[in-house]
């Protein structure tokens, strides 16, 4: 089974998502792509 | 059954989470994200069955968040969320800015009387400490604090199976009220 990792780093702090489950990444990539483009808006 | 995992690193510092349930993992990334963006973000979850930290209260140790420095976490067990929904106790970060913490060590005994009057748990190590107090701080307790708290009577301390395990004590509960209670 796949594994999707996504990683965002900001100055030292540095997250990073993992899971199987794609559409959970889906989702949270969307919803955190939104929020961040928000921001810039 | 899916696995999801979110890794904190800062420095030689890292935390890492691992959950069978989503919801739980997407609560957790919603916080870092909050902190990065630098305000709060609205997401409307469903309550996940049952009370993650009230089931963590259950256990000597924290079963779902391991903590480490310079190296990988040495077991991860995977844990099921089971409960009600984490609204009805506060989280870490939410208890702090709710209390009057002036610098680290404020926020270390917030956090120490989290531990024992929030989750009920009758001890803390230092690893149970920080796999919360990072995450809600961006910041580590360190041996130096502890024995602050210790010298100024606020913590006690034995050694258990190879571990050392601090509560705070009458004198720190006495302080938390006085001087640093919201």
């Amino acid at each position: 089974m796949a594994e999707y990792v996504f990683k965002m780093k900001k100055g030292e702090v540095e997250i990073e998502l993992s899971s199987d489950d794609a559409e959970f990444v889906e989702q949270q990539l969307a919803k955190w792509r939104e929020e961040i483009l928000k921001k810039q808006g | 059954m899916s696995i999801y995992r979110l890794r904190v690193k800062c420095n030689n510092a890292q935390v890492e989470v691992v959950a069978k349930n989503g919801t739980i993992l997407a609560r957790e990334m919603d916080r870092y994200l909050e902190s990065f963006l630098g305000r709060k973000i609205s997401t409307q979850y469903e309550p996940v069955q049952q009370n993650y930290y009230q089931q963590q209260t259950q256990h000597s140790e924290p079963r779902m968040e391991e903590f480490s420095l310079n190296q990988q976490p040495q077991h991860q067990e995977y844990h099921q969320a089971q409960g009600n929904t984490c609204s009805q106790i506060p989280a870490l970060n939410e208890f702090i800015a709710s209390n009057k913490s002036y610098d680290a060590f404020s926020e270390f005994i917030i956090s120490a009387y989290y531990m024992k009057k929030v989750l009920n748990q009758e001890f803390f190590t230092l690893k149970m400490l920080n796999s919360k107090f990072y995450p809600a701080t961006g910041s580590l307790v360190d041996l130096s604090m502890v024995e602050d708290a210790k010298n100024r009577g606020f913590l006690s301390s034995w050694e258990d199976e190879g571990a050392t395990k601090y509560t705070l004590n009458d004198e720190g509960e006495t302080y938390f009220i006085n001087r640093l209670r919201g």
